[in-house]
């Protein structure tokens, strides 16, 4: 067995960090908890500069089984930078958690971990564990807040259709290996050279998809979402929005390029369908929403639909154009999390109603949520326009216009209703007008997370030729 | 089929109708016995009436309960509560299965193994199928529609998830110096060297404490308590249902021991006596000594029972995996 | 012979599971769950797998009791009547259950088993639980640490959640 430890060595740093703040735990009296916080983010910079230092170390280790690559490299920082974002919010959250435990901030780590695994997995079985493992977690996490009742449906339900999407997920495995005889995905690509694509290969390719699909809120298992974002504590929420889609979309890509790229022809149509409709529900239904973390939900549906317009797509462009969207979806969802937390702190609500008027006051918060949400919508010159632009032009690139035509409709659809919340921050009264305060390290973290989301808007150009580069690997 | 293996399968349908019927039997001078070790533990004669000193008491004891009435409680779960019984009766015949009374004789010249199967999962298998055997008394309470009852079907499961844990653990550890998990290999490797109990004291221990747990009897049967619960799992069941139950308890006794002896004490292997004699006088010494401690020790409280599962004996089988891991390193 | 039992097998394993989510009772549904998977157990020792087949007794014995535990305690059996209020779901998830079932008998009507198998041979089935657990130690060592890394947190998980901290 061979084992290159210098590639699983930030996951390593990861592992520890999450099983010293377990056991630091132990040691700090309550309220003194939020140190734990600032030890993970300590430790989580500790791993991407490790991660950095070893990221031209590439190839497989543990018998095939893990893969360090551009793209795996990638996803472990955008992770990691997400972990980051997360346990900021949650040290700011904690005193709205009634009967608070330490391992809060333990358990956003593990699940760092594991999505670091998933880039990582080279093959079905590794993929489906680290899945689990991400599942675990996250189902923990997102009824962390039992005194509500709210939280505990939320960890219910996802926990109901999660279980479901994986045996359904599980089942399509068993069929592709049944039709290739392997489950490393490199073995799969080569089982399936010069075959023919046999009834055995549709069943698991449909049923792997569909599994796959709750993991990024794509219809068909995209029910859970609306429920679950609105009733997990807001920290998750973002980490359910910006982290665990991204590491959907990394499997995804592994799975639909790596191991199945060659029968291309065969999944196109059924991606773009998907993609289409996932895209027509989060949009339309997000507009009558009342409850702000429940209208990112719906949006998030449709970033799922943007996203998988670039699977369809199935060229390097498209990828790409995946990485650059996440990249750019983990920045607004920051901006935009944080800011609702800070709001929910002040005011302990999140319907929409209670944001009216907010620019009288508390300027920063509503600059933040005006970029923020109008980068997810898609409006030049933010992150979030320049991502939709690759994505569309990889579907017409491959031909697919009528997609590409849905896609744009969406985003105006997006902005109609991001704009109808933008609208009652600036141009409202508020009922009672107290200015909301905002710490200045909140402050500054805001600027810089507006400033970055600008950046990746206006100065593109080094991000996306790296993520272009690193694209290719996948092929 | 040629005439090899008509006569292999018949040698098997033969061993299963001695063995099962060995089984069916065996309860008959249990029962017995333990009174007699019951009275005269307790300074009592025992049994004196029926036949010589009382050795037809349980022949007495069956014909009146099969020709009791079969009372079905009007409220109870009539369909469970007919199957609960079996359910309990089936799983702890077939663990017998693998179990290897000794190794191979010969009989007209060919050769006959004293064993129906030698699984390569021989111990796996039989502590899996045993679980089972849990679940007639678990259903047969709660079937029962009685509070008495469906308190003890609950002490039970939670007894069974606390003390399966151990005994699998302390079963390892024989599995871990002897490098097989065959029933077979597991004497045979014995036979080489010492018996496992110089090895594994500490697993031994483990293994006798959460066997008793694990076969319901004294001081951990508190599923049918007679002093709180009445009797538990079984006090809506009479006539045959009810014997049912008895005699599962006794066989999972005999199982008991004999997988003592097979773990711990060398199985059939022992000077000049043949195997078998051997086997039988090690299996005979465990069950008395299951009665023994019937008799001599008083009832666990439940949360003590719940505290020794998950506190003691659980750490301690973790700690005897670590301990042999370290020697065997 | 072997394909006669398979599909008695077979066949039990699927009435069984059909029994157990059409049944309103959750305790005969419970053991129905336990008897489909001991039929599973069967078919696994068909494939000369006896490990599994002990460990799918054994994992899903204890697990089947922690079900009847959660409807004994949990739910309040005979006041309890489930899925009467879903009614208006059942004909789209007929639908559903008839196109799927339409779609997996399209692809495995036009399905052949073409990949290599067979890889073991006999010989190793005979070792079954040390070809198994070498395999568990040296090639599938990652999903294996990973595996122990979700068994802890489903520990810490279960511990969190329930417990209250003291002040």
């Amino acid at each position: 067995m061979d084992v290159n430890i210098q590639m699983f060595l930030p996951e390593i740093v990861v592992a520890f960090l999450a099983f010293a703040i377990l056991a630091a735990d132990l040691l700090k009296p309550r309220g003194e908890r939020k140190s734990l916080a600032r030890l993970g983010i300590i430790g989580s910079l500790v791993a991407i500069n490790v991660l950095v230092l070893t990221a031209d170390i590439s190839g497989t280790t543990l018998s095939g089984l893990f893969i360090q690559d551009g793209v795996s490299v990638f996803f472990k920082i955008l992770f990691l930078l997400t972990g980051i974002f997360i346990l900021y919010m949650a040290q700011e959250y904690e005193e709205k958690i009634k009967n608070f435990k330490g391992e809060f901030y333990a358990l956003i780590l593990f699940a760092v971990l594991a999505m670091m695994f998933l880039a990582s997995s080279n093959d079905f079985i590794s993929l489906y564990v680290s899945l689990e493992f991400l599942a675990v977690t996250l189902y923990i996490l997102a009824c962390y807040t039992k005194e509500e009742s709210v939280s505990v449906e939320a960890g219910l339900k996802y926990l109901i259709t999660g279980a479901l999407a994986s045996g359904v997920l599980l089942y399509g495995i068993t069929y592709l290996y049944g039709a290739t005889g392997s489950t490393e995905f490199s073995q799969i690509k080569l089982a399936l050279n010069g075959k023919n694509f046999s009834g055995f290969l549709a069943i698991g390719l449909i049923l792997v998809v569909l599994g796959l699909s709750f993991k990024i809120a794509s219809i068909p298992f995209h029910v859970w979402a609306p429920d679950v974002y609105q009733g997990a504590p807001t920290p998750i929420t973002a980490l359910l929005a910006a982290g665990s889609k991204a590491a959907g979309f990394v499997m995804l890509m592994r799975v639909m390029f790596t191991a199945l790229g060659s029968i291309r022809p065969h999944w196109v149509l059924f991606i773009s369908v998907i993609s289409a409709l996932t895209l027509l529900f989060g949009n339309l239904a997000a507009m009558p929403q009342k409850n702000i973390k429940r209208m990112l939900a719906y949006a998030g549906i449709g970033s799922a639909g943007y996203l998988l317009m670039g699977i369809a797509a199935g060229n390097t462009l498209g990828s790409g154009a995946i990485m650059f969207y996440l990249l750019t979806y983990l920045f607004a969802i920051a901006g935009t999390f944080l800011a609702i937390v800070i709001f929910y702190n002040s005011e302990g609500s999140d319907s929409i109603d209670a944001y009216t008027g907010l620019s009288r006051r508390s300027p920063i918060l509503a600059a933040t949520l005006f970029i923020g949400l109008l980068s997810l919508a898609g409006v030049p010159p933010l992150g979030g326009f320049i991502a939709k632009l690759y994505l569309i032009a990889a579907v017409v690139k491959e031909g697919l216009i009528w997609l590409a035509v849905v896609g744009v409709l969406m985003a105006i659809a997006a902005m109609y209703y991001f704009l109808l919340v933008i609208k009652r921050i600036y141009l409202w009264q508020p009922k009672n007008d107290t200015p909301i305060k905002v710490s200045p390290i909140n402050k500054a973290l805001l600027y810089s997370i507006n400033i970055a989301t600008l950046v990746l808007g206006i100065y593109p150009g080094p991000f996306t030729d790296w993520v272009m580069a690193i694209a290719k690997v996948l092929f | 089929m040629d005439t090899n293996t008509c006569i292999e399968l018949a040698l098997i349908i033969i061993k299963v109708i001695i063995i099962s019927s060995l089984l069916f039997a065996l309860p008959i001078p249990l029962t017995w016995i333990e009174r007699k070790v019951a009275g005269h533990i307790q300074l009592r004669l025992g049994p004196f009436r029926v036949g010589w000193h009382g050795i037809l008491q349980p022949v007495a004891d069956m014909i009146k309960l099969m020709f009791k009435e079969d009372i079905i409680p009007d409220k109870a779960d009539k369909w469970l509560f007919k199957l609960a019984p079996i359910i309990s009766l089936v799983p702890i015949f077939l663990t017998f299965a693998t179990v290897p009374v000794g190794d191979k004789i010969t009989v007209f010249g060919k050769e006959v193994t004293l064993y129906i199967s030698d699984m390569n999962v021989g111990i796996l298998y039989i502590l899996a199928v045993a679980g089972i055997g849990v679940y007639g008394l678990i259903l047969g309470g709660w079937a029962s529609n009685s509070k008495y009852a469906l308190f003890g079907s609950i002490r039970s499961s939670a007894q069974m998830i606390s003390y399966e844990l151990a005994l699998s653990f302390a079963a390892i550890g024989v599995v871990m110096v002897t490098n097989s998990l065959s029933l077979v290999d597991i004497v045979n490797s014995q036979k080489a060297t010492t018996w496992n109990i110089c090895y594994q004291p500490l697993g031994f221990i483990i293994y006798i404490i959460a066997g008793l747990a694990e076969i319901n009897r004294i001081p951990f049967d508190l599923s049918e308590d007679e002093g709180t619960l009445a009797a538990g799992y079984h006090v809506e069941y009479s006539s045959m249902r009810f014997s049912f139950f008895m005699l599962a308890e006794y066989v999972a006794m005999v199982l008991m021991s004999v997988l003592a002896v097979v773990l711990f004490f060398g199985g059939w292997s022992g000077p000049i006596l043949p195997p078998i004699v051997w086997f039988v006088i090690k299996v005979s010494a465990f069950i008395y000594f299951f009665m023994w401690v019937r008799f001599t020790f008083p009832r666990y409280r439940y949360d003590q029972l719940m505290t020794i599962g998950w506190k003691i004996l659980l750490p301690l089988s973790l700690v005897n995996i670590l301990i042999t891991g370290l020697f065997l390193i | 012979m072997e394909l006669i039992f398979f599909y008695i097998f077979a066949i039990f394993a699927v009435s069984s599971a059909i029994a157990v989510i059409s049944l309103r009772n959750p305790v005969h549904s419970a053991v129905f769950l336990m008897v489909c998977f001991l039929q599973v157990a069967a078919i696994f020792i068909l494939l000369r797998s006896p490990f599994l087949a002990a460990v799918q007794v054994f994992v899903y014995v204890g697990a089947v009791m922690v079900l009847f535990l959660f409807a004994v305690m949990v739910l309040d059996l005979g006041k309890e009547r489930f899925g009467e209020h879903l009614h208006h779901q059942s004909p789209i998830a007929i639908i559903i259950i008839i196109g799927l079932v339409f779609v997996m008998g399209l692809g495995l009507a036009k399905a052949k088993l073409d990949a290599p198998i067979g890889k073991y041979t006999e010989a190793a089935m005979a070792k079954n639980t040390e070809v198994m657990g070498e395999l568990l130690y040296t090639k599938y060592v990652f999903p294996f640490e990973v595996v122990s890394l979700l068994l802890l947190i489903a520990l810490i998980g279960a511990i969190v959640l329930v417990m209250k901290e003291r002040n």
